[in-house]
């Protein structure tokens, strides 16, 4: 039987968000139930595509996806439902599922009184973001782009401190500038796509990067006679801003640490694990393929903004006294480094940046759950308010232990290989960037260690001796994620070798390596992620 | 009947009578005399639809003059029946005063 | 071009052909009369059936008006040439009627409860449609003028109806004093139009304007079609002859302003797209610039004014000048490119689901004797009325053009058209107003879900009827339909763009 596993990773939480409004508000047990159950379903859906896809043959065309699903949606403009996966989109979609499962595990019926809102809006998060992974059409993808903002608008903007929607508004309208001028790039590439005889312009996207458009000069502004950038590079920066908005690349960072802060940990864990993985994703899946000109012209630059954001994160974590903004900055830092790997526009960095992805997906819920617990327990935030919960928290403090060591990029944790492939990457760019960047994971160890060693030793407050230790429940959720750290950090090969080949390819598309970029055949030549 | 050598007059009488008009309904406060200076743009421009029509020897600018003639009647039943029932609800009668909305 | 030999028509009785084409509108004007006469012998209690009366019309001519779609295949004219009987027509019949028979379905439990349920309400709702209607159709000035003049007369009216209510006077006088304003100038530019190309069929006029292109335009000729525009942008309420819009929004009953917030830009856009992108192709260079400056104009001090807002009437008042603006850059398009019609087709349709829904919101839940207005007012209301709140959410996000809602492609597709003919700075400017007003939309539909401060009074929201519920149902699904399943509309629109007459200039791609 023909089944559109694709299709379903999109339709499972839809559909059940509709469910779920059938279902009476006071039945939490059951709601959550159906919740955690709609986002297990896809995740199980989603590692079963994963573990067969290794096997199965890849598709031709610049993209070889795996799996593929093509409907006609407004065929006279050439706009499809196409879906695809392949190994890049791969683990980012089982890391989606994944966040998004321990979302659902990770609220309480006690955290809130309105729980089927909560649930209808996170399995419509889903569905959007699985969909902006999923898409291979520029009009689909940006569909889901923008429609992903309608969920998260009502989430953050519901569930949080009282700041929360300042901070939501904030985000939203930052990250509609940015899509808006996205879409005026989309439509600009579909009409200026450099047709053949008797073809017509489509928004697929294999499509777009097999007929780029032709190479124009340079804008004048009128009367002063400056010249600005060439077209291309214009639409490029649509795309750009887009993607560093939702990143975040310094400067556009300013939504984040104030909408982090005053988000409710159930909601970090997906916030912060998949949503702002999309922007790097964007990066490499759009910006590299379609833009193999401006992203050369421009690569200088974002490489210089994504090691400012290394850097200036790592500097605010340092000087940040209360822990949750301590980890938000942190997670500046570490999304830097991500954004330094895919610019350095090698296969190195690219394949670093996914593995990273990753892995900060993992800490990052990990940290903001544990940040939460011990939050929740204490009722403070304040770094000098705390200290000495080890040993009122034996099992907290080891599992915080593992993700702070994974945080600051231990060898043998999952980090250090993203990291060390970065670096690698980087060099080639420039040396000057590893090394900058390499200041950057010297103050990864300092704030990681400030932070873990400020919560948990020296001697314990007294208005901390009756803290308890976290539940069963609570390790349970942690614990898988600790366990990926130390797994990922000793057998990184799954992610790495599974988007190789589509790194390979969409480097060599970027870097003008292999000039007809239809060709299906991905240049060999497999970077080995140190072990 | 005009001559063709009246036609240029006639135009530039219907350009001042609109011109009026409009002035008026941008000076005037009084919603009465504002109602007028509407009147005065329509019947403006009923004298150019003449104007154009015998300059034209065609009779499509004197039927349009009639309909126009017809729905600026009705226009008046409604305008004079408003103002009727906003004086009887005890307002002054000047559009400066009619903002109950505006903030 | 001037003094030609009269043409008169010779006068015949109208063929039977020629009256099959006006089906809808003698529908509603049959069925106009016939409600003026059945409300002299129903009692004040029965009131309500009239507007099942009214209700049955407008389906009646919904039907003809599909019937004519398919009948009128690749169109004609109707009356030698005075009204078209082509898709165009008939796709904006179609969204007229639905939007007229929404806005007669939640009519009868608002104006009850406002205590002005008159029975002449239901008829000038027809009569406005039918001018409407008649507007869309028109290729003849003169038709054009009655069209507005019908559409406009019976809202002066509809505006003032809650007579008790010194606003509603205000706001119909306002109404009254600024539309005659802009008849003046419609006319004026028509006498204009007429006098120098010779002609009031609007095919004619098109032909003449094309053989003077050789030698220079005349420059009167000019004036004139720069007159019509003001006078179609008043009725569009762009800037800077929005300034009835809030005011008369405000103050009208919110029924009269749900139906008049749409069909009058509906209405008024048809004609403007028929006259000037159609008509006008050839005298294009001269019009563009001003058609652009105005949709700039528009959509800056929509969005900026709505920001400031604090009556829920007003913003939407401002939203529609800034949409207004939107749907002016589909105009301001070269002519040549059918897909600026496409997409003024598109975001009208758009436009009326999701306003036409958001007022609803308004006009269901306001409470006894008045009207929900205030930002205060939906406080809270998420938790009394989730499925309305969420309902109201998605039609605001919608008129921000938000995906996978109807506005969006709205917008995709007019700023489509406007980056395909180099238009882009257009589009960005409409894209950098988009972002500013995601801000106030966002903040109106955030506010529904923050809980009331203990002390602050709740609104007395009244319960969700049978008759609400269907329009509410019916509005969130079309603008869900029209954002996911777009090729549907698109579609009809393109078919509609393709038929259009009069067709004096070639149109590709």
């Amino acid at each position: 039987m023909n089944v559109p596993w694709l299709t379903l990773v999109i339709v499972i939480p839809v559909g059940m968000a509709i469910l779920l409004q059938l279902v009476p508000r006071s039945q939490t047990a059951l709601i959550k139930a159906l919740m955690v159950g709609a986002t297990a379903t896809v995740a199980v859906i989603v590692f079963a595509l994963l573990y067969n896809m290794a096997g199965s043959p890849a598709g031709g065309g610049p993209l070889s996806l795996h799996y593929q699903e093509r409907h006609d949606w407004i065929p006279a403009i050439g706009a499809s439902y196409h879906l695809g996966l392949d190994g890049l989109s791969g683990w980012l979609l089982a890391l989606n599922a994944g966040v998004f499962l321990l979302g659902a595990l990770a609220v309480s019926r006690r955290a809130t009184d309105r729980l089927r809102f909560y649930a209808t809006l996170l399995l419509l998060t889903e569905a959007a973001t699985g969909g902006v992974l999923l898409s291979a059409d520029l009009l689909l993808f940006y569909l889901f782009w923008e429609g992903m903002l309608i969920p998260l608008y009502f989430l953050l903007s519901n569930f949080g401190d009282e700041n929360r929607g300042r901070n939501t508004l904030k985000f939203v309208i930052y990250t509609v500038a940015g899509s808006l001028l996205m879409l005026a790039s989309i439509i600009w590439l579909y009409f200026n796509a450099h047709l053949g005889t008797g073809e017509t312009s489509s928004f697929d996207l294999a499509f777009l990067i097999n007929h780029p458009s032709a190479s124009q000069a340079a804008l004048v502004i009128p009367g002063v006679k400056i010249s600005t950038f060439t077209p291309q590079q214009l639409v490029f920066i649509g795309f750009a801003l887009a993607f560093a908005i939702k990143i975040p690349i310094v400067p556009f960072h300013t939504w984040l640490p104030g909408l982090y802060e005053s988000s409710p940990p159930f909601v970090l864990v997906f916030f912060a694990g998949i949503v702002s993985k999309l922007g790097a994703y964007g990066f490499i899946r759009y910006g590299l393929t379609l833009f193999p000109q401006p992203i050369g012209y421009f690569k200088w630059v974002l490489a210089a903004l994504a090691v400012l954001s290394i850097i200036y994160g790592a500097l605010m974590a340092l000087s940040e006294r209360d822990i949750k903004r301590i980890v938000a900055y942190a997670s500046i830092s570490h999304l830097g480094f991500i954004a330094l790997g895919i610019f350095s526009l090698t296969q190195n960095g690219v394949n670093g940046a996914i593995i990273q992805i990753i892995n900060h997906g993992i800490i990052i819920a990990a940290l903001f759950l544990i940040v939460g617990m011990i939050e929740a327990r204490t009722g403070t935030r304040e770094l000098h308010e705390l200290s000495g919960l080890e040993k009122r928290m034996p099992w907290l403090y080891f599992l915080f232990l593992v993700a702070t060591l994974a945080g600051l990029g231990m060898p043998g944790m999952n980090s250090f290989v993203g990291e060390f492939t970065i670096m690698l990457g980087a060099f080639q760019l420039n040396w000057i960037y590893a090394v900058l960047a390499g200041g950057g994971v010297i103050l990864a160890c300092w704030y990681m260690l400030r932070l873990h060693q400020g919560l948990m030793h020296d001697p314990i407050k007294p208005v901390l001796e009756r803290v308890r230790d976290i539940r069963l429940g609570e390790a349970l959720l942690l614990s898988p994620l600790v366990a990926l750290m130390v797994f990922l950090g000793v057998y990184p090969r799954p992610v790495g070798d599974l988007a190789n080949p589509s790194v390979a390819q969409y480097v060599s598309i970027a870097t003008g390596a292999n000039p007809n970029p239809s060709s299906s055949a991905p240049s060999a030549g497999t970077p080995q992620a140190p072990q | 009947m005009i001559s063709t050598g009246l036609f240029p007059y006639m135009l530039g009488l219907s350009a001042f009578l609109f011109t009026v008009g409009a002035t008026g309904v941008l000076i005037r406060r009084n919603p009465l005399v504002v109602f007028m200076c509407i009147e005065l743009m329509l019947n403006a421009g009923n004298v150019a639809l003449i104007a154009y029509g015998r300059f034209l020897n065609s009779v499509e600018g004197q039927i349009f003059a009639f309909m126009v003639i017809i729905v600026a009647a009705a226009e008046v039943v409604v305008g004079l029946a408003l103002i009727t029932q906003i004086f009887r609800l005890g307002r002054e009668l000047d559009v400066d005063d009619i903002s109950e909305m505006s903030e | 071009m001037l003094a030609q030999a009269a043409t008169i028509p010779a006068l015949v009785t109208p063929t039977g052909r020629d009256l099959l084409g006006l089906l809808p509108e003698l529908i509603l004007g049959a069925a106009f009369v016939l409600l003026m006469a059945l409300d002299a012998f129903l009692p004040s209690t029965r009131r309500s059936w009239l507007a099942v009366v009214a209700f049955i019309s407008l389906a009646a001519a919904f039907g003809a008006s599909m019937w004519g779609w398919f009948d009128s295949g690749s169109g004609r004219t109707l009356y030698f040439g005075a009204f078209a009987y082509d898709r165009y027509s008939m796709f904006v019949n179609a969204i007229l009627l639905v939007s007229s028979a929404l806005v007669v379905i939640i009519s009868p439990q608002y104006l009850n409860r406002r205590g002005i349920h008159h029975g002449e309400y239901y008829a000038l709702i027809l009569a406005s449609t039918t001018g409407m209607m008649i507007l869309a159709g028109a290729m003849n000035l003169m038709v054009i003028f009655l069209g507005i003049e019908l559409l406009s007369i019976s809202l002066y009216v509809l505006s003032g109806f809650s007579r008790g209510d010194e606003r509603s006077q205000e706001a119909a006088l306002k109404y009254l004093l600024l539309g005659g304003f802009a008849s003046g100038f419609l006319l004026y530019g028509m006498a204009l139009v007429y006098g120098e190309t010779g002609h009031t069929q609007l095919a004619q006029i098109g032909l003449a304007l094309r053989a003077a292109q050789t030698s220079s335009v005349d420059p009167l000729v000019l004036v004139g079609v720069i007159l019509v525009f003001i006078g179609f942008a008043f009725k569009v309420s762009a800037v800077p002859f929005h300034t009835w819009t809030p005011d008369v929004y405000q103050g009208a009953p919110t029924s009269v302003t749900t139906f008049m917030s749409v069909t009058t830009k509906v209405a008024a856009f048809a004609a403007l797209v028929r006259v000037f992108t159609y008509t006008f192709p050839y005298v294009y260079t001269h019009w563009q610039v001003i058609v652009s400056l105005v949709a700039i104009l528009s959509m800056l001090v929509g969005n900026i004014a709505a920001l400031t807002q604090t009556s829920l009437k007003r913003m939407l008042a401002y939203s529609g000048i800034a949409q207004a603006g939107y749907i002016l850059i589909g105009v301001a398009v070269d002519p040549r490119v059918a897909l600026g019609t496409i997409g003024v087709l598109y975001y009208l349709a758009a436009y009326a689901v999701t306003n036409i829904g958001a007022f609803a919101v308004i006009t269901v839940m306001a409470g006894r004797g008045e009207d929900l207005d205030s930002y205060s007012g939906l406080r809270g209301l998420a938790f009394r009325r989730p499925y309305v709140a969420a309902a109201m959410g998605l039609f605001l996000l919608s008129l921000g053009g938000f995906p996978p809602t109807a506005g969006f492609f709205g917008k995709f597709f007019v700023f489509a058209a406007a980056i395909k003919t180099g238009l882009t700075p257009l589009a960005i400017w409409g894209i950098v107003t988009s972002a500013v007003s995601v801000f106030y939309y966002l903040r109106v539909a955030l506010l529904m879900y923050q809980r009331p401060a203990e002390d602050e009074r709740e609104y007395a929201w009244s319960r969700t009827s049978l008759s609400a519920g269907i329009v509410l149902a019916a509005t969130t699904a079309g603008t869900l339909v029209l954002g996911i399943f777009v090729f549907l509309l698109y579609n009809a629109a393109s078919a509609a763009q393709s038929g259009l007459l009069p067709a004096i200039a070639s149109s590709s791609g």
